[in-house]
């Protein structure tokens, strides 16, 4: 009896201890030797934006002019002069041509066009820019960003949090995301825009570069699966039939090719073979790219991806400048804020002690380390923590005092799992919402959401093997006590 | 009859309130609209440079005596050397009160018009002020305090570098772009909740879901004139204020159903 007293003791000043380590890791952290300091090797808290650093990246609707893009035939620049000197072996004619290029060059400078007419400066259009934006940022994970469109001038302003991926906005803002399949020596579009249904990037080491020239530059390559409509399959057919290698008088190739453009910038150069069947095509964009070289192709390439998967950007915008903020009001708050927490819990927990005694301070040892591991959780969740997520810390750990309570409270037939279930029922509520909300796109919700989740996830198993076994030991030790 | 009648107004005493309220919500959002966070509005940011890093604290002290008005106080340097204060519209004699209170704390010497000088310069084509005869620089000195009341010398004129104190106009966030990020989720949990009430609550009222959308939808309503009656600035911060008050409330309903569910289930064992 006595042993089975002393046991009981010992695994109570085990699971005790293993509290101390939980809540000394959670709240001192895990520090390591860093030249002259101490670091600490835990993951920070992230803030929102409003609650720390921000950047505000401000876009203005491109005023610049462009050439006249001449489509008619009469009308000649370099490369038609190139097309009708192949077409024709009329000397005249062509003696002609050069004549015409000279004569518009002259005009070409003159013919300006804004990049913007002004009858795309809509609101309608702004709408669109916006919501094209926003899903390029939510596909980058560029989270916890707000868009602001001033529908006067067409600026666009966006609030993002202060770290690296704030760099990457101005590349989703200010490309239009276009792509085309354009024939190289004419220049006319083969497959336009609205027949490619999206575009995956890859990546892959390329078999052709040997060893020694992979030391030297690189054998990653990354690029483009284009993926088409119905329609552009069949455009691609036809277009497969006739952009294909040639074999000239002379017995040499002389391969008739078209162009892929991304944002007017020819990036891959390609023809066929007549007796293959396409359904999509695969485009390297970046080649020979090397290890060190990696992390920027990569984001690179992505870019793309994201920009055309996300729809054409109706208005061309230019990065402006950059604004650093950080709301000391907020921070302010959030000072008061957790005082007030820290106190109410302290209160609770004084109030534990005084009502329940050994239990009591046995709940109040468990609860403290409960909130050490959801701390901890929340750390390591890395979602950015609003003003209300951290109300939800708050309330998660009120929840689970009111569950200690109850296990304070349960009489010796009552099991964990009956106590779990009837508290389950009671806030299901909360539970429904943690699941909702994880899935929100407004970071409001979201981060109250990822809190509440793995507070609650936390809350099970924790309560059963700390808080329950600890009453359930005290318990044990009580009777043997009394039997004695 | 009467008796039936003065019971359910006893019973429903609080919505019979709160149904008041809401009509007289209505009729002050119809009139006024509803207030805005500074955020969530058309603001101007005042920016000052100083040379040295402020305290947060004792900035914000400075600043709540020099203004009556709402205000949101920002750091625009990474190390604190330059403030912004984002408020609805500055007028000068705010400005004036700010830029004393900072000059006495931090020994700066700004006034209105280092303020003034950006704008004035592009107006009256002052920045070749060094090139320009004397003649057209007093005629610019004498419009400028024609207008704006201003005594400037050439040399604080061709002094750039004193621009240290700038007001810019602010675009606000749209409370709207809010609202919608809002409510496919709050409208799912809304639902997936009430759904999970009446589930528990079929063997004794049918009509739970209707009933506690009723009540939830008053209480929404409810919280919404009060933040339209008593001028609360509307912002993202208010919105999940109200929508965490209506969860609250259906935590309250389930708790009270489950109680409920306790009794019977207690009372059919013992029948």
């Amino acid at each position: 009896m006595k042993k089975d007293k002393s046991t009981k003791i010992l695994w109570m000043i085990l699971l005790v201890l293993i509290i101390v380590l939980i809540a000394a890791v959670s709240f001192v952290g895990i520090l390591r030797r860093n030249l002259n300091s101490w670091e600490n090797i835990l993951p920070d808290y992230e803030l929102s934006r409003e609650l720390d650093k921000m950047r505000v990246l401000t876009f203005s609707v491109d005023d610049s002019t462009e050439p006249v893009e001449e489509t008619d035939e009469e009308v000649t620049d370099e490369t038609t002069t190139e097309v009708n000197q192949t077409v024709s072996d009329d000397e005249e004619i062509s003696e002609n041509t050069e004549d015409s290029s000279e004569e518009t060059e002259t005009e070409e400078e003159a013919a300006e066009v804004p990049v913007n007419p002004a009858e795309v400066l809509t609101n309608t259009n702004y709408d669109k820019v916006k919501e094209i934006i926003e899903k390029r940022l939510a596909k980058a994970e560029i989270n916890d960003s707000e868009i602001v469109v001033d529908y006067e001038t067409g600026d666009i302003n966006i609030y993002v949090p202060f770290n690296d991926q704030a760099n990457t906005v101005a590349d989703y803002v200010t490309a239009a995301g276009d792509i085309q399949l354009v024939d190289t020596e004419t220049q006319e579009v083969l497959i336009s825009r609205d027949m490619i249904s999206s575009v995956q990037s890859y990546s892959m080491i390329n078999p052709d570069i040997s060893d020694s020239e992979t030391t030297s530059g690189g054998s990653l390559e990354y690029g483009l699966q284009i993926n088409f409509t119905n329609d552009g399959v069949n455009k691609l057919g036809e277009i497969s039939k006739t952009y294909i290698d040639v074999i000239d008088e002379d017995g040499e190739s002389d391969p008739k090719t078209l162009d892929v453009q991304l944002d007017g910038q020819t990036v891959y150069t390609t023809y066929f073979d007549p007796k293959g069947d396409y359904q999509y095509l695969t485009i390297p964009v970046y080649t020979n790219v090397s290890e060190s070289q990696r992390e920027l192709y990569e984001s690179s390439i992505r870019i793309y991806e994201t920009n055309i998967n996300s729809g054409l950007l109706p208005i061309k915008y230019v990065a402006n400048y950059t604004t650093y903020l950080e709301n000391d009001t907020n921070k302010l708050a959030l000072n008061i804020l957790i005082i007030a927490s820290i106190a109410i819990l302290a209160i609770m927990s004084i109030y534990m002690i005084i009502r329940y005694k050994g239990k009591g301070l046995l709940g109040v040892i468990s609860q403290i380390g409960y909130v050490a591991l959801f701390l901890l959780l929340v750390r390591f969740a890395k979602e950015p923590l609003t003003l209300f997520a951290l109300v939800s810390i708050a309330v998660v750990s009120i929840l689970n005092y009111v569950f200690i309570n109850k296990l304070i409270k349960k009489d010796s037939k009552t099991t964990y799992a009956q106590s779990l279930v009837n508290f389950a029922l009671k806030i299901m509520p909360i539970i429904i919402c943690a699941i909702v909300f994880v899935f929100a796109t407004s970071i409001e919700l979201k981060s109250v959401g990822v809190v509440l989740f793995w507070g609650l996830l936390a809350l099970v198993p924790y309560n059963l093997i700390f808080t329950d076994n600890l009453f359930n030991m005290q318990n044990d030790i009580k009777k043997i006590g009394g039997k004695k | 009859m009467k008796t039936k009648l003065k019971n359910v107004i006893k019973n429903n005493f609080i919505y019979i309130i709160m149904i008041i309220a809401i009509i007289a919500g209505g009729v002050v959002v119809s009139l006024k609209g509803f207030e805005y966070s500074i955020e969530n509005m058309d603001h101007q940011r005042l920016e000052i440079i100083l040379d040295t890093p402020y305290n947060e604290e004792e900035m914000d002290d400075i600043i709540n005596q020099a203004t009556n008005d709402r205000y949101i106080l920002r750091t625009s340097s990474l190390f604190k050397t330059i403030v912004a204060i984002d408020s609805k519209e500055f007028t000068d004699e705010e400005i004036n009160n700010i830029l004393n209170k900072i000059n006495e704390k931090y020994g700066t010497d700004y006034s209105i018009k280092n303020l003034k000088l950006s704008e004035i310069i592009e107006k009256y084509n002052l920045s070749d002020i060094e090139n320009m005869e004397d003649k057209e620089i007093e005629d610019a000195i004498s419009k400028i305090k024609e207008e704006y009341n201003l005594d400037y010398t050439k040399e604080e004129l061709a002094d750039t570098e004193s621009m240290k104190v700038d007001l810019t106009k602010i675009k606000g966030i749209s409370i709207l772009d809010t609202l919608k990020k809002f409510f496919v989720p709050t409208v799912v949990a809304v639902v997936l909740i009430l759904l999970f009430i009446e589930l528990r609550a079929l063997k004794f009222d049918k009509l739970i879901f209707i009933k506690d959308l009723v009540k939830l939808l008053i209480t929404e309503l409810f919280l919404v004139a009060v933040v339209a009656i008593i001028r609360i600035p509307l912002s993202s911060l208010v919105v999940t204020t109200i929508v965490t008050v209506g969860i609250a409330e259906l935590l309250a309903f389930n708790i009270q159903n489950e109680k409920i569910i306790k009794r019977n289930k207690e009372k059919e064992e013992n029948e």
